[in-house]
């Protein structure tokens, strides 16, 4: 190995090279900017809408919503356009990334989703106040630029977990102990404070005596570490898994597959990846809402500086019972518990409010 | 136990084989993360087509083994750094997967084909319940078996065979080797070859065995395997026994999160410390054995 | 330096020297074959490949925001490529640029964090030599196994750094976070820590500045100080630094040292004039692309500014493509490939030719020696 740098080309004719490389750009640089100045002038038209994605859209099943939705609204709205922006996973780049967009001046709307984004946002609001921005899964008010809708993902928590305390509870027997596991990619203040003491709380109202074993895979595509952590859960006694890991989830599924234990889906419907495995799925209806609200925007009612919060009773966080695959893989008696449980939410018996994570 | 760390410890072990026979040669090659990447999508892409796991393996090889022959005959015939040719492998893995994702699955997501099952376990009901050889020789896929018997032939192949010692040759002293009418960059070519070979395995056996393909699945082994090439001293036992260490640590890691107070993200340190100590311990063994420089 | 040759003998004699035609015609060819593969790339994948070709070249340069943040990368490749190519001088491969970059960041940020109330310049140079400390620190224990136990200091480099950036991951996402915030990252350091800028709205700031600086040092250190010739004798040929009386030991520290130094600096300089906090992962790429910006400048340190400029230049015009047109996210990185792909490469007319000794390029990596 360590001949690569012996090897290196010398030093001169690199340098020589890096001259000729920088003159060469910089005379293409000069022609190409006169041929292409002409974004400078152009203003924003109505119904220019950017979706800023921080992260990547294919694989991410939130962000596909995310553009989903809003692509729809602006289909449906005449000379509406959406350009998307993905900003990649580097949380640091995204400032840059999202400024260089408001740069442009093109676009009347950026349309993002992130709890992180807030705040971004109201940076880049400073430099253009010209600029109005809707950001979903975020919370901040006040802000006349900005319009946030957040997803009360403590009932998307509830929701699994309670499903898995019920199975839990039929499934182990003989005083084994009462183990559900949850495998995340990572730790992040909305995993920790919201979605993992929602879960648990939800599992302990179905079955008290449940204890959650955590695991984190460290990235969101580890599949076979996914499929090693979701092993040793199994042999702990675990008998039912949420995943929220991304495309390390296959991991955890092969494992239960293999291992005919069961799976809790979040965020989209889950049933067809692994008919029979998949007993649950908690979502969120991030494409539901994207499009209310671009479309809301689009009509001019858009009221901005208001921090919406939504739920099950709004319909922008469920949990789907009505799968066919759903009903084939739970029991009756399961499902009819699950259900009540979804009714007394709906009816607002029982409120579970959520907090923004900080 | 057992049984994980033989799982954990395949693609590392087969992706390291690649690389050792590369560095014996004298032109390691990087990229076996790109291999690795590419052999997972073709295994996966063909394996779900056809139906047929096998096919899907033997796709991935030949379409692996081919890529890396181009790679390394570009590389040697323009006399690039192979380092930075090799980056370029990585990144362009992964940009082609995405693309060719897209065209092929209309995703550049995760790629889970209807019908495809999870790559199947094979018990051996004999030996299944015996301790710690149940675990070693039962309940694995097909590609932990397959990595034995190619560190077996790989170590016989580089000692006995004509070419495996003329590769040697080229890495050892290509100046010697050339004197006697070896042409070294013929047998880098053959050995980079080899290394997508072998990797093309190690990324099938990763996507096969989730029955899905994840872009990104490869998670930094073929880095991680590099490293296994140094602890193992450049041997083919040695890079057995180095992978084993890392893919130990791993299983430790994974148990310790789910039994000890350590918050999770913290232990994902833990395989490299350990990895670290063995690599730091194995030295001033070496060392104090008088095995000077 | 090699003297000056009539322009009849040059080729020639360049020709033996490093086996293809010194000059300005193979790294054009190769710089060219580059830029015309990027564009291949452009035209294959976008709908528009004029419009994103256009922007592509010209997006860096558009205005002063675009400009300054180019060359704000550029700094910060500077560095690592200039730490990286002092550990290749004396000898070493320092693969943990990633982990020392971030140890050096997470170090600044939590000296300025600790004292808020320092003045300006004290804040910052104590961050910025604790950084480099750290670094120097945590890359120098690599220097030390391999000059004490002879253990590989490319393994030990990679392993702690990268059992460090989970570490400061789990610290920087967890205890140490902003409880005010939702952003992965500790809470800002104090405005009066901020480097000046240099470019507003850019994040170019007096970072790049120090980085040129010690560009030109690291220069200066080599060619003109018995310390770089001897670090550079060591690095080129072990045994005869050892004949010459220089103990090879002494420079496998300093030098994994100081290229430890140079990349906690880099990770240090980017908290106190870009990010301003310590973001998750925020030096993601830094310790890599400085290896790929160190081989491109063949480890020359002056060389190293085009090669980060080179290097910045096709991130940012990717970027710019894709922020102008409908070029995907992942054709940016494809570019880059295709760059590297025949950055070092020489078209010469044997290329294709079975080569043999002379003109193998493996047997001059193994046994060649720089000038």
């Amino acid at each position: 190995m360590k001949n690569w740098f012996t090897s290196s080309p010398s030093s001169r004719p690199l340098r020589i090279a890096g001259r000729v490389g920088l003159f060469a750009a910089l005379a293409l640089a000069a022609i190409f900017s006169v041929s292409c100045s002409r974004d400078g002038g152009s203003q924003a038209k109505p119904g220019s809408i950017a979706v800023f994605v921080p992260g990547v859209v294919s694989g991410s099943p939130i962000y596909e919503m995310l553009v989903a939705g809003t692509q729809k609204a602006a289909a449906e709205s005449k000379g509406s356009t959406v350009k998307v922006l993905e900003g990649g996973t580097d949380q640091a780049q995204w400032p840059e990334k999202l400024t260089s967009l408001a740069a442009t001046g093109q676009y009347r709307l950026i349309v993002t989703s992130n709890p992180a984004m807030p705040e971004i946002c109201a940076g880049i609001s400073e430099k253009f106040p010209a600029q109005k921005f809707l950001i979903l899964d975020g919370k901040l008010e006040g802000n006349k630029n900005i319009a946030t809708v957040m997803y009360n993902q403590r009932e998307q928590g509830y929701f699994d977990g309670y499903l898995a305390g019920l199975i839990t509870k039929k499934l182990v027997k003989n005083g084994k102990p009462h183990r559900i596991g949850l495998v995340a990619a990572q730790e992040y203040p909305v995993m920790n404070e919201i979605i993992k003491p929602g879960y648990e709380e939800g599992a302990k109202a179905a079955d008290p005596a449940v204890t959650v074993d955590f695991r984190v895979v460290g990235n969101w595509y580890d599949a076979a570490k996914a499929t090693e952590l979701a092993n040793g859960m199994f042999a702990n006694g675990v008998e039912v898994v949420l995943t929220i890991a991304g495309g390390a989830n296959q991991g955890v599924v092969a494992a239960a597959k293999q291992k005919d234990r069961k799976v809790l889906w979040f965020d989209t419907n889950g049933y067809a990846t692994e008919p029979g495995v998949i007993v649950g799925s908690a979502v969120i209806l991030q494409d539901r809402a994207a499009y209310g609200k671009v479309k809301s925007w689009l009509d001019g009612k858009m009221e901005f500086g208001k921090a919406e919060v939504v739920g099950i009773k709004d319909g922008f966080v469920d949990f789907v019972q009505d799968d066919p695959l759903y009903l084939k893989a739970v029991p009756e008696d399961v499902r009819k518990a699950q259900g009540a449980m979804l009714e007394s939410v709906r009816s607002g018996s029982l409120s579970l409010p959520v907090q923004a994570a900080n | 136990m057992i049984s994980s760390i033989v799982d954990i410890m395949t693609p590392f072990l087969l992706a390291a084989l690649g690389g050792l026979v590369t560095e014996l040669a004298g032109s390691l090659v990087i990229a076996l993360e790109g291999f690795i990447l590419v052999g997972a999508f073709v295994a996966l892409a063909v394996a779900g087509a056809t139906g047929s796991a096998l096919a899907g393996i033997a796709a991935s090889a030949v379409f692996v083994t081919a890529a890396a022959w181009a790679f390394g005959r570009f590389t040697i015939g323009t006399k690039a750094n192979i380092f930075i040719t090799g980056l370029a492998v990585n990144l362009f893995a992964a940009g082609l997967t995405a693309w060719a994702s897209a065209v092929l699955f209309g995703t550049k997501g995760v790629v889970k084909p209807a019908g495809l099952e999870p790559l199947a376990r094979l018990s051996i009901p004999a030996i299944e319940r015996l301790p710690v050889i149940g675990g070693l020789l039962s309940g694995h896929t097909v590609f932990a078996y397959l990595s034995w018997i190619l560190a077996l032939a790989l170590a016989v192949f580089l000692k006995r065979t004509r070419t495996g010692l003329r590769i040697r040759a080229s890495g050892m002293d290509a100046q010697a080797a050339t004197v006697r009418g070896v042409d070294p960059d013929r047998y880098r070519l053959i050995a980079i070859s080899l290394s997508g070979f072998f990797c093309a395995l190690a990324g099938a056996g990763l996507s096969l065995g989730a029955g899905a393909y994840i872009p990104n699945i490869s998670s930094g082994r073929g880095w991680i395997a590099l490293v296994a090439i140094y602890l193992g001293g450049r041997t083919t036992g040695g890079v057995v026994a180095a992978s084993a260490v890392f893919a130990v640590a791993e299983y430790l890691s994974n148990i310790a999160q789910g039994t000890v107070a350590i918050p999770g993200s913290l232990l994902l340190a833990f395989p490299y410390l350990v990895t670290f100590a063995v690599f730091v311990g194995y030295a001033i063994y070496k060392k104090g054995r008088g095995k000077l420089d | 330096m090699s003297p000056e040759l009539p322009a009849a003998k040059k080729k020639a004699a360049a020709e033996s020297r490093w086996g293809f035609p010194a000059g300005l015609k193979a790294p054009a060819i190769a710089i060219g074959a580059a830029l015309a593969a990027a564009m291949g790339f452009i035209v294959i994948s976008s709908g528009n490949p004029l419009d994103a070709i256009g922007f592509f070249f010209s997006g860096p340069l558009s205005s002063p925001y675009f400009f300054g943040n180019m060359l704000n990368e550029t700094g910060g490749l500077i560095l690592t490529g200039l730490g990286v190519a002092l550990a290749f001088r004396s000898g070493c491969f320092n693969l943990g640029g990633e982990g020392q970059a971030y140890a050096g960041g997470f170090v600044a940020t939590m000296i300025l964090l600790a004292e808020p109330a320092w003045p300006g310049w004290l804040g910052i140079a104590t961050a910025c030599l604790a950084a480099a400390a750290a670094g120097a620190l945590v890359a120098g224990i690599s220097g030390y196994l391999r000059a004490r136990y002879d253990a590989d200091e490319l393994i030990s480099s990679f392993l702690i750094s990268s059992a460090l950036l989970p570490v400061i991951d789990y610290l920087v996402s967890g205890p140490l976070r902003d409880p005010g915030s939702n952003l992965l990252a500790t809470k800002a350091i104090s405005p009066a820590f901020r480097l000046p800028s240099i470019m507003p709205p850019s994040h170019l700031n007096a970072a790049f500045i120090l980085a040129i600086f010690l560009a030109v040092g690291m220069r200066f250190l080599f060619s003109r100080t018995v310390f770089g010739f001897e670090l550079r004798i060591t690095g080129g040929n072990r045994e005869f630094a050892r004949a010459q009386g220089i103990d090879p030991k002494r420079y496998y520290i300093l030098g994994m040292a100081g290229s430890g130094a140079f990349h906690a600096l880099a990770g240090a300089l980017a908290v106190i004039g870009t990010y301003f906090t310590c973001h998750k992962g925020f030096s993601s790429g830094l310790g890599w692309n400085g290896i790929a910006v160190a081989l491109i400048a063949g480890n020359a340190p002056l060389a190293v500014i085009p090669a980060a400029l080179v290097f910045s230049y096709v991130d940012a015009g990717a970027s710019s493509a894709i922020l102008h047109t409908d070029f995907s996210f992942e054709a940016g990185s494809l570019i880059q490939a295709a760059v590297f792909l025949f950055i070092t490469a020489r078209f010469t007319r044997a290329r294709f030719a079975r080569s043999h000794f002379a003109h193998s390029h493996f047997a001059r990596v193994r046994f060649g020696r720089k000038p």
